[in-house]
């Protein structure tokens, strides 16, 4: 069952007057944005000053957007502050523990959800971000903290000419595996691999049934003993070098491997996709937000996206911004555009499930 | 002043970044955490500690053990005629020994286990040595398993326990041996009744040095175990970066540094006792 935290509201008063200043520049900055000349931009830019300190993944970021941010908006710089390794809990602590050092973050959809939880997100005023109407509202209703960037979707890549007749579910994936023993990697992401023995089995990926994931963890420990490796680091390497025939990854690890080496292939499995959807947020005690406000819109004109997007190779979210793209990228049928994907959205679940979970998934690995 | 002041930097950089975190983990292992919030509650439970006695804990605990021994065992059979060979060879030759074993501590740990990796991969030279011997199959590859971690352990380790050995060895006073002979011991009698016997103390601190940060070793079986074994320091590491429970993550690290220190304690007095026969 899915179990999305409802947006707690109790910052809101507290913010509500630093949000007021915001609105008052928002005219200024959707006519900073609605058009995409620099020009435009530098007039409004000129009530904006000061630095705005954003927590990312390294080089997460359109090769040349903060410099051409800079010099659209004269006098707001963008000091980019690298996010913890390590999973969500370090990149929560990390956040958590330098609260007010930080005006804004990369966060995906469970991270942003426990720092609003946590009371560590300032609320999003969605007016403030006029290119955001450019986000398919599905996207947008998935992640309400910001403005969501990029999603993530695993799926099955497996070698065409090794593997002539591939599973085209997640079920009969996992029937296959002992015909293909010691040649499947895994993503060693514990909700991913979770999520995939749930959908093979007909349950949510955000299930918190006890009975349904103990069955998952059936699961997964009768598939363990054929598999190659849980990876999180050069996921495909073994399947290029044919070590491994089948491989449980996103899709934008497909995407890096697929164009040079043809004869690796991508299944969207038939239960649908486990996925995630990241962006930025605001964070609270941020004394930048009209600064962050704009930075953002400015990350959602066409160009600048698609300078993101080809920077980073991910899977991308803005349909205007497609005849921009690299065509490596919007070509790529793991990365190309589609609002119908079906993709399931892994959501924060509730303390204890999570804390089951983790259990299980520590059984899974000592089994 | 006395002299005792110039102790005092020392004592406040130690207590404020020793012991204080060490304090606070402790503290922390009595603790309850909401894994959604971080909101962390005193109520001084024992609850984590009961933990521990889960198979699951157990069973990692003993694999952490199982492949500690093993790696400062072949450590030490290893590192043992590499320290010996280093004590013997005089002037430039040793230094030129001495700074190959040295040499992989300027690179970083984690670089140097992910460089084999590649080792150990499909298209890897020690593989490609295994398929040459009939060992490994075509596409095969040697990664991901107990082996490939133990092999980490071993390469990442070694240096440890050769040095302490050689400091040993090299303090060996050459009459020794050449009065052994004079008795007519033969080589092996000479290594048994005497080199070994002297050789002891650095085998035991060689053996610490290996084994202790070995037990809690995550970062080898995260990058060779390919995530198919677990080890006690894996579960510690996932604890408090990837859940987020601190309190359980403290009492498996306080418990884990407690059993430690009671074999420091132990091979400590053994030690000593070694020392004093020597």
């Amino acid at each position: 069952m899915a179990n999305l935290h409802p947006m707690t509201r109790r910052r809101l008063l507290v913010q509500g007057a630093r949000l007021a200043t915001v609105a008052g520049a928002a005219p200024v900055l959707a006519a900073c944005s609605s058009g995409s000349s620099t020009s435009v931009s530098v007039s409004g830019g000129g009530k904006l000053s000061g630095q705005i300190v954003m927590v990312n993944y390294p080089d997460w970021i359109g090769a040349k957007e903060v410099t051409d941010f800079e010099k659209a908006y004269p006098g707001v710089t963008v000091k980019q502050v690298a996010e913890a390794s390590g999973g969500n809990a370090a990149q929560a602590a990390q956040i958590a523990q330098n609260k007010g050092s930080f005006d804004m973050a990369l966060a995906g959809i469970n991270l942003a959800t426990q720092l609003n939880e946590a009371g560590i997100l300032q609320a999003f005023t969605s007016s403030s971000v006029p290119n955001l109407k450019g986000i398919p509202s599905s996207f947008r209703t998935a992640y309400p903290y910001g403005i969501p960037t990029d999603q993530g979707k695993v799926g099955i890549a497996y070698r065409k000419d090794l593997l002539p007749n591939p599973p085209k579910s997640w079920a009969a994936m996992f029937k296959m595996a002992p015909s293909i023993s010691g040649k499947i990697v895994f993503s060693d992401y514990d909700v991913d691999i979770m999520a995939i023995a749930l959908l093979s089995l007909g349950y949510s990926v955000n299930s918190t049934s006890s009975a349904q994931l103990q069955q998952a963890k059936t699961v997964l420990v009768d598939v363990k003993p054929h598999l190659k490796a849980f990876l999180d680091t050069d996921i495909t390497k073994p399947m290029v070098q044919g070590s491994a025939v089948l491989t449980v990854c996103y899709d934008y690890d497909f995407a890096t491997v697929s164009p040079s080496n043809p004869h690796i292939g991508w299944i969207e499995p038939a239960e649908g996709m486990p996925g995630y959807i990241e962006g930025w947020v605001p964070l609270a005690g941020s004394s930048k937000l009209a600064e962050v406000y704009a930075f953002m819109n400015y990350h959602l004109r066409p160009a600048t996206y698609a300078g993101f997007i080809d920077n980073t190779g991910a899977s991308y979210l803005l349909p205007d911004a497609t005849p921009l793209i690299t065509k490596s990228i919007r070509n790529n049928v793991a990365l190309e555009f589609n609002a119908s994907a079906n993709v399931k959205y892994e959501e924060l679940l509730p303390a204890a499930t999570t804390k089951l979970r983790d259990e299980i998934w520590q059984e899974v690995q000592a089994a | 002043m006395s002299r005792r002041w110039l102790l005092t930097p020392g004592l406040l950089w130690t207590a404020a970044f020793f012991f204080a975190p060490l304090v606070l983990l402790v503290l922390y292992s009595f603790g309850q955490i909401d894994v959604i919030t971080f909101q962390m509650s005193f109520g001084w439970t024992v609850s984590n500690y009961q933990q521990l006695a889960s198979a699951l804990y157990l069973n990692a605990a003993l694999r952490s053990v199982a492949l500690t021994v093993a790696a400062t065992a072949g450590c030490a059979l290893l590192g043992f005629p590499v320290a010996y060979t280093i004590s013997r060879a005089r002037g430039r030759a040793q230094t030129l020994l001495l700074v190959a074993v040295i040499a992989p501590f300027w690179i970083s740990f984690v670089v140097r286990t992910f460089a084999w990796i590649n080792l150990l991969s499909a298209d890897g030279l020690v593989t490609w040595a295994f398929r040459m011997l009939g060992l490994v199959q075509a596409h095969g590859d040697l990664l991901y398993g107990q082996g490939a971690i133990a092999v980490g352990m071993l390469y990442n380790y070694l240096p440890l326990m050769i040095l302490p050995i050689f400091v040993v060895l090299e303090r060996i006073d050459p009459v020794l041996l050449d009065a052994a002979a004079d008795i007519g011991l033969s080589s092996a009698a000479t290594f048994r009744r005497v080199i070994l016997p002297l050789a002891a103390p650095g085998i035991v601190a060689g053996c610490l040095l290996v084994g202790i940060p070995a037990t809690g070793e995550y970062t080898i079986p995260a990058i060779l175990g390919g995530g198919k074994v677990l080890m006690i320091g894996n579960i510690i590491s996932d604890q408090f970066l990837q859940v987020g429970n601190y309190p359980l993550g403290s009492a498996l690290a306080a418990a884990l540094m407690a059993v430690l220190v009671v074999v420091l304690i132990v091979s400590r007095r053994r030690l000593a006792s070694i020392e004093d026969v020597s």
